[in-house]
């Protein structure tokens, strides 16, 4: 089981490798973009904007099947492996 | 109040950066990164030296890099970054100012200053204490003087983002409530400042220990208060992540909370009940009452857990909600076909979800609970859990707000656009696979942190020392 620790662990670090590569390698040589434009003061957020959404607020109601489908899941895994644990407990631990 | 400032309006994304607080988030944020890489080399070697067959370090240097590796990663990576996505909350979100510039720069000076003392005092190799640092086991006292004047630092920059706060109050820069993302950050600062607080609390007497002016700190003081520091840190990287899900569901689907209110309401809940997880780590500990325990690990902490699940629910939820409204209605899951799975911004944040959910969330509430926290306790299930909350979590959540970041506010085009979409995929599903043979082992009953897990070289001597017999 180590082993295979050892083995993910290493596949998991070249991904952060990689994540630093791209990011360190995009400041130093990736193309410059347009800055845009620079004022004295700040603007009024236009609604359109596409910031908009998440500098306002609001709500929708529930209309989320899939979530839902999915918490459930969720909470069925939840279950199921908290008894496993007291399983594993009543068999290390007798009560008598 | 006028100040003479610019304001830069970023044509990609539509956000307005004030000049200093642009200039402060980019310098934490890289700081950060330059921390996650200190932090990666090192899990390299604690990695190579734990896979039995490599057994790569000697027993001194593993205990070395893995205080290193752990503090470089759950402390320097986790909370410069998240000083970034306090000033970003605050001043970009808000279109407001920064309060402060000076101190601003002030705290970021004391922070870096901190934290090059503390590697410093580590990698000298006397300070091999874990991060625990658990006394009376004593580190040179510039590793505690390094974490204090880092925890002074952050605590300023809190400081500077609730005067930013107050700023844009002032100047009307946002119309009715403040955004849900800086609110969720606001929580982030809330727990930051009751854990660096509870870490000043007990490493500054430990501090005057290791300079000889007290002579004694109790250690079930010590575990008690330090894990307020300890296991705070990660609720404050929480805070933190979540609200950054919530800001990635609104710029990449243009996404609204399903109920702001009921969001807001478990930013609150972690305020008052998620430090007190902390308690868990202490289960095993014959000094602190069983009741003390069952209080604070199952009636409290259920309520963070609430506050968790509320996130989970909502966050996803918002996202179905917006690819619903754009169309994507057949069936119960075309939404998250269709979801841009090529948007590395996306992919980090969903991928991150379900791994915080389903591998750090059901294993923390089975760990927290008292009678089943002994078939784990000290094994590497810990890490293995505690992997799949910070590094699942945190720490693929702000890869992702990364992602972002580099063209908006570094105005710099991510090279190898080839590469990009993968890496998310890439590391997170190896972590899913590492925590998950981590907590299996730990099952099994590996030890944690332990450099020979076997024991084989008990026997051997140690650093030219013969075992105590």
């Amino acid at each position: 089981m180590m082993g295979l620790v050892g083995i993910t662990g290493v596949i998991a670090i070249i991904g952060g490798a990689l994540f630093i590569y791209l990011v360190v390698g995009s400041l130093l040589w990736g193309k410059k973009l347009d800055g845009g434009k620079v004022s004295n003061t700040f603007v009024f957020l236009n609604r359109a904007a596409p910031s908009a959404p998440l500098q306002t607020y609001g709500s929708a109601g529930f209309v989320a099947p899939g979530t839902f489908a999915l918490t459930m899941i969720f909470l069925l895994t939840f279950i199921l492996y908290y008894f496993v644990n007291w399983k594993y407990l009543g068999q290390l631990w007798g009560l008598s | 109040m006028t100040v003479s400032t610019t304001y830069r309006t970023c044509p990609r994304s539509g956000l307005q950066f004030e000049d200093q607080a642009e200039k402060l988030i980019k310098i934490n944020a890289f700081t950060a990164i330059v921390a996650l890489l200190v932090g990666g080399i090192l899990a390299l070697g604690v990695v190579l030296t734990r896979w039995p067959a490599v057994h790569l370090l000697p027993a001194d240097t593993f205990y070395m890099v893995l205080t290193a590796h752990g503090l470089d990663m759950l402390i320097y990576w986790m909370i410069f970054f998240e000083v970034a996505v306090m000033y970003f909350a605050a001043s970009t979100l808000l279109r407001c100012r920064i309060a402060t510039p000076r101190i601003a720069w002030a705290a970021y000076a004391l922070m870096l200053v901190g934290a090059v003392i503390n590697n410093i005092a580590i990698f000298q190799g006397e300070s091999s204490v874990m991060m625990t640092s658990y006394v009376p086991m004593m580190a040179h006292w510039s590793f505690y003087l390094g974490l204090v004047v880092f925890a002074v630092g952050a605590l300023v920059a809190c400081g500077v983002f609730f005067g930013t706060l107050v700023v844009a109050q002032r100047e009307k820069t946002y119309e009715g409530s403040m955004p849900l993302v800086t609110f969720g950050a606001m929580t982030a600062a809330i727990i930051a400042v009751f854990t660096l607080l509870s870490g000043a609390i007990i490493l500054v007497p430990t501090l005057f220990m290791s300079w000889g002016l007290v002579d004694h700190v109790d250690p079930l003081a010590y575990r008690i208060i330090w894990w307020a520091l300890g296991h705070s840190s990660q609720q404050i990287n929480v805070a933190a992540h979540i609200s950054i899900w919530y800001a990635v569901a609104a710029i990449v689907l243009g996404a609204k909370p399903m109920s702001e209110r009921v969001s807001r309401g478990a930013f609150l809940l972690y305020i008052l009940f998620l430090q007190l997880a902390s308690a868990h780590h202490i289960l095993a500990d014959p000094g602190v009452s069983t009741e003390w325990k069952i209080v604070n690990t199952s009636y409290f902490m259920y309520f963070a857990v609430l506050a968790s699940m509320i996130h989970a629910l909502s966050v996803p939820g918002a996202m179905e909600v917006a690819q619903r409204n754009r169309g994507f209605n057949k069936g119960l899951f075309e939404w998250l076909r269709k979801a841009p799975w090529g948007n590395p911004v996306f992919s980090s944040i969903f991928i991150s979800l379900v791994g915080f959910g389903f591998l750090g969330g059901i294993t923390g509430v089975m760990m927290g609970t008292e009678q089943l926290n002994l078939l784990i306790h000290n094994t590497i299930y810990v890490p293995g859990h505690f992997h799949a909350t910070v590094v699942i979590g945190t720490t693929l959540t702000f890869m992702g707000m990364t992602y972002f970041l580099v063209p908006v506010l570094f105005r710099r085009e991510i090279i190898n656009p080839g590469l990009a979409p993968i890496q998310p995929f890439l590391f997170g599903f190896a972590m899913y696979a590492f925590t998950i043979v981590m907590m299996g082992a730990g099952t099994l009953g590996v030890s944690r942190r332990h450099w020979d897990m076997a024991f084989t070289a008990m026997h051997w001597p140690m650093n030219g020392r013969a075992p105590p017999t």
